[in-house]
Formats: C-alpha cells, sequence, structure tokens
C-alpha cells in the first residue's frame, strides 16, 4: 500500500474503531451500508453488477473515487446471481433473468423446511441441510447422485470459491487504491431468523411459535454455535471490525413483548455473547423498530456491540444504551430517497448535536442504501458530517 | 453471561465438521508419516464444505 494510501486508511480505521470503543475521534466516523445505489451511480444495470463480478467491484471502485467515507459495506451485491444459476436456486430471482435488467433481486419465500423436518434439523442439521434441503431448493439437485446434481456440486462450490475470493479483492482494493475500510467482516443471523428466514419462513415459524413451540426453541439452541462460528469463519478470524447481523423478524410488531422474550432474545443474547467472549464484536443491524427491547439489549457485555439505529427511538436508544455501546444511523432512507439536501443537512446537524457529542457515534443512513436514493442526498451527508461533525 | 453448550451436549456434527478426523483416521489407518500434516489439511476442505452447505441457509 502506498504511504499516503496507508496512512489515510489507518486514519479511517482509528475513527472508525475508536467510535466503537465508545471514544471520541477527531471526526464522526461516516460509515455507509450502501447497496443497489453503487450500480446505478457508477452506470451499471443491476443484471451487470449481480452477474459480472469486475462489473460489481467497479462499481464500489467509482464510489470510493468521489466520495469520502471512512468505512464502505464493499461491492453493491453480496451475491453472485450465476452461483445460485449453477445449482439452480429456486428461491431467489435476479435481474436479467427472471426480473426485467434494473429490477432488484426478489426472495421467494415458501416452507423449504417442512414441520416434520424439525426432528432431523435438530439431531444433525449440516447432514439435513446437504440431505434434505440442498435438493428441495435447488433445481440441479432433484435426483442426487445424478450426472446434473453432481456436476451442480462441483459448479457450486467453485462458485462459492471464485464469489469469496472476488470479494477479498474487493476489500483489499478498498483499502490500497483507495484507503478505506470495509464496515464490517464476517455475517450472521439471529438463530429464530435462521429459521424464520430461508427454512420455515414467516408464515411458519408464526405457526410454530403456537403448534410446536419446543421444537423452535430446540432448534435454535442447536443453531447458536453454528452461527457463531460461521460469523467467525466468514470473517476470516478479523476481530477488528464487527461482524453483520441484519435482524429480520425481532422487530416490533413481528413478535409482541412476550414471544420476543420467549424464543428471539435468549439464542440471539447467547451467539452475541459467544462472539464477544472470542473478541468479536457485533454490528447489531436494528431493521424496524426496536424501542420496545432497548432495556433487554443494554444487558449485552459493553462494548459488544454496534446498536445501528432505523425505525428505533433514536432518544431512548441514547437515553437507555448510550454510554454503553456505539450507536449509528438513522438518516432515514425515504428522507434520502424522496427528500432534498437540506433536509438531510438539517437532519445530520440535529443528529450530530444530539447524540454524537460524547463519541460513540457513527453516522449512517437508517438501512441499506437503495438505487432510489438520490445522489445530491448522499453528497449533503456526507458533506454535513464532514463539515459540522469535528470534535 | 450467558452459558454456552458444552461440545458434548451439541446435537450432530459440530460445527465447522461434515466428517469428523477421528472417523476419517480410521479409514485412512494405517497413516505412514505425521499424522498432523493430513489432519490439518484434512479439517480445512472439510470446514469449506460446511461452510458451503450453511452458505444457503444463511442467506
Amino acid at each position: 500500500m502506498a504511504s499516503e494510501k496507508e496512512k489515510v486508511f489507518q486514519e479511517r480505521l482509528s475513527r472508525y474503531t475508536t467510535a466503537m470503543d465508545l471514544g471520541k475521534p477527531d471526526k464522526v466516523p461516516i460509515r455507509l451500508q450502501v447497496s443497489e445505489f453503487l450500480a446505478k451511480y457508477a452506470g451499471f444495470t443491476l443484471q451487470e453488477i449481480y452477474y459480472d463480478l469486475d462489473k460489481n467491484n467497479a462499481a464500489v471502485n467509482k464510489f470510493l473515487a468521489d466520495f469520502d467515507v471512512d468505512a464502505v459495506f464493499g461491492a453493491p451485491s453480496l451475491w453472485w446471481a450465476s452461483l445460485h444459476d449453477a445449482v439452480g436456486a429456486k428461491y431467489l430471482k435476479f435481474a436479467g433473468r427472471q426480473l426485467e435488467e434494473n429490477r432488484q433481486f426478489q426472495y421467494v419465500e415458501e416452507e423449504y423446511m417442512l414441520p416434520e423436518d424439525y426432528d432431523a434439523f435438530i439431531e444433525d442439521p449440516t447432514k439435513w441441510i446437504l440431505n434434505t434441503y440442498l435438493p428441495r431448493i435447488h433445481e440441479e439437485f432433484a435426483e442426487p447422485g445424478s450426472y446434473r446434481a453432481n456436476l451442480a456440486l462441483i459448479k457450486g462450490a467453485a462458485a462459492l470459491v471464485m464469489a469469496n475470493g472476488a470479494m477479498q479483492q474487493a476489500a483489499a482494493t478498498c483499502a490500497k487504491e483507495y484507503g478505506v475500510p470495509t464496515s464490517i467482516s464476517g455475517i450472521l443471523k439471529a438463530p429464530f431468523d435462521t429459521l424464520g428466514d430461508t427454512l420455515r419462513g414467516l408464515k411458519g415459524i408464526m405457526m410454530d411459535l403456537r403448534k410446536r413451540p419446543d421444537k423452535v426453541l430446540a432448534a435454535m439452541e442447536v443453531l447458536v454455535p453454528h452461527n457463531i462460528f460461521y460469523a467467525l469463519a466468514t470473517a476470516g478470524g478479523d476481530t477488528v471490525l464487527p461482524a453483520f447481523l441484519p435482524l429480520h423478524r425481532g422487530s416490533y410488531p413481528f413478535l409482541n413483548p412476550k414471544q420476543w422474550d420467549s424464543f428471539y432474545w435468549p439464542t440471539l443474547k447467547k451467539v452475541i455473547e459467544g462472539l464477544w467472549a472470542q473478541g468479536k464484536r457485533t454490528l447489531f443491524y436494528a431493521e424496524g423498530n426496536w424501542t420496545p427491547y432497548l432495556e433487554k439489549i443494554a444487558e449485552l457485555p459493553e462494548k459488544s456491540i454496534v446498536f445501528h439505529v432505523d425505525q428505533t427511538d433514536m432518544a431512548k436508544a441514547k437515553e437507555i444504551l448510550g454510554g454503553r455501546f456505539c450507536l449509528s444511523g438513522n438518516v432515514p432512507n425515504t428522507m434520502i430517497s424522496y427528500g432534498k439536501p437540506e433536509e438531510v443537512r438539517d437532519y445530520c446537524k440535529k443528529l450530530i448535536d444530539e447524540y454524537a457529542a460524547d463519541g460513540g457515534f457513527i453516522i449512517d443512513a437508517a438501512g441499506v442504501i437503495q438505487s432510489d436514493a438520490k445522489t445530491e442526498n448522499i453528497i449533503a451527508l456526507i458533506e454535513t458530517a464532514r463539515e459540522y461533525g469535528v470534535y | 453471561m450467558t452459558e454456552m453448550p458444552k461440545k458434548e451436549e451439541l446435537k450432530g456434527m459440530p460445527p465447522g465438521v461434515c466428517i469428523p478426523w477421528e472417523q476419517k483416521l480410521k479409514e485412512f489407518a494405517p497413516i505412514a508419516g505425521n499424522p498432523e500434516i493430513i489432519k490439518n489439511e484434512w479439517e480445512k476442505l472439510d470446514t469449506f464444505a460446511y461452510i458451503y452447505l450453511w452458505y444457503w441457509v444463511h442467506r
């Protein structure tokens, strides 16, 4: 890394990690979780960034060449559509194949795990995934052991290596060429979300809470060590950056507080504490509203998470979690997409005035920034934070 | 701090494992050289297979 870029990289990384450690850096760090907006800004179609790994990486490079941020999510698409095509994945639709070329990917939610699968899953989830789940979700595995199925396994595994290599290359380029660290390393889910997203789906998991609550609890206990391991493995052992934990079904009012206390929180807490015991902080990306649960979240070990505010009451988050965890967020995505730069500037100033004064704050959009964001509003966010967010 | 399950209490294959080395070692025996060298590389690839399988669940 050239010495000037190395210096800038270290300054940005220090700004980011100081805030996560509840300190007061020289400036309020700017971390933007940007995805499909990067494609639009770089002039690529969504089909291009989902299918072409080079263009996926080029999109983030264009953004970093033009904007001054302290940490960035990485390339716009986390997934390579060709990996899914190689195995005939049924549950995602991508731009340019099933969808028009600038349509965001779509998830096709089904009960891919059936109620009668619980026992086999609990007994040995890894075996169940290979023997039951993959043939069910991948068209190419419809006849296990067949020419098509064996070929798809080879292609799928090779594609995962290729996609991971491209992501690592993208992160290295962000650091080396643009002096910007990635905002996360490693990814995981809450056990309830693992079960309620890709396995049972929302309808299935909500029925299970009434019909088979003991099975749900047992399956989530089984998931705890696997989710911890997956986060550390996908982080490649890094403990400087936080693991990304996008939280879905725990947002109020998907679950009521009693369900949240019984089903959502205990295993999520175990996962976060298990990671923290190994030195790995979690980016608690609280999508939606988590206001009713702030007192429980405050029970986590100090500094073990960065609590990201989407629609959670920011004042209550500061009151209950402030001084214990770094807070991040919460410039509304609707404002970034449909508002005016002046509104974004005013909102950012208010955030900095009310929540950043003591340090331990990172400015970011409330949710992942999609292709409907306006460039002038992204500029307003960054400029305001840089001009106004100086300690 | 929440109590974590002990290794012996875990159900199924432990995290990162598809086929345990202990099982594979019995199939390999006898190993002429240093088994640790073979074990380390075996476990790396076994963990990759595990990550590939769980990738589809953690999506």
